[in-house]
């Protein structure tokens, strides 16, 4: 089975949830369930940092894109950041590269 | 030896394909098939880009099959691929019997794996019907640029 690590942490006001691994349809549900605790947790401003993620399909997209409706939805922003190219050639793909917020790096999102 | 296809009793159709897998039909051996799909593409001379796409396409086929089951009950995937025509072809094939779940029930996911495959392979195909779920899909063995 794939493995996925996410280690949360909070900087500047946002929170920080750093992920390692594949996201796929085994491991989605784990991420899934990650987010929506910190959000729940009342975090309205969240970089999710892709680094470490070595392959994504669409069942990750979707959880980011529940992610992103639901921080929105409470006011917040919602910010991804450091995608491998094939991650973000599959956020291109889908047609969410112009939706979400991506920088090519955590500090970087972390100013905006 | 080759397993009947449940659909007419006679061999999978890529039951002689020189590359194949059978795997439990359950989201953590997904995984595994990209592993496969990987190794394939790599044998067949395509770039790590490339490799990309075909373990994006692969792990589609599968969220495809195994989103699609409305039936708990054991089942098997099989991942079969060759070379034909300049081409690499797939074929992901569930091979237990489920019950119809009728027109316009595929989830948001499973119309995202549609358009990734669609979008990165040429020649894609589906069929999802009560007896099997078959997805087709060929990419060009060699960069075309």
């Amino acid at each position: 089975m794939p493995e996925l690590s996410l280690q949360s942490r909070t900087e500047g006001g946002w929170s920080v949830l750093d992920v390692a691994g594949e996201v796929d349809l085994a491991t989605a549900p784990q991420l899934r369930d990650r987010l929506n605790g910190l959000i729940e947790e009342g975090t309205d401003r969240v970089v999710i940092n892709l680094e470490g993620v070595s392959f994504m399909d669409s069942t990750g997209v979707s959880v980011l894109v529940g992610a992103l409706n639901t921080v929105r939805e409470r006011g917040g922003m919602l910010a991804v950041a450091a995608p491998a190219d094939p991650v973000r050639k599959v956020l291109h793909l889908v047609g969410l590269e112009s939706q979400l917020s991506i920088y090519d790096s955590t500090d970087e999102a972390l100013r905006s | 030896m080759p397993l009947a296809d449940p659909a007419n009793g006679s061999d999978p159709p890529h039951a002689s394909l020189p590359f194949s897998l059978e795997i439990p039909g359950h989201a953590e051996f997904v995984g595994t098939a990209r592993i496969f799909a990987a190794a394939v593409a790599r044998q067949t001379g395509f770039d790590e880009e490339m490799v990309e796409d075909v373990k994006l396409v692969v792990s589609e086929a599968c969220n495809f099959c195994i989103g699609g089951r409305t039936d708990p009950s054991p089942h098997s995937l099989r991942i079969g691929a060759e070379e034909q025509d300049g081409h690499l072809r797939f074929e992901v094939l569930d091979v237990a019997p489920q019950p119809a779940t009728g027109e316009g029930s595929g989830t948001q996911d499973q119309g995202w794996s549609l358009e990734l495959i669609r979008t990165l392979t040429s020649n894609s195909a589906v069929e999802a019907g009560p007896a099997v779920t078959r997805v087709t899909f060929s990419l060009p063995a060699h960069n075309e640029s």
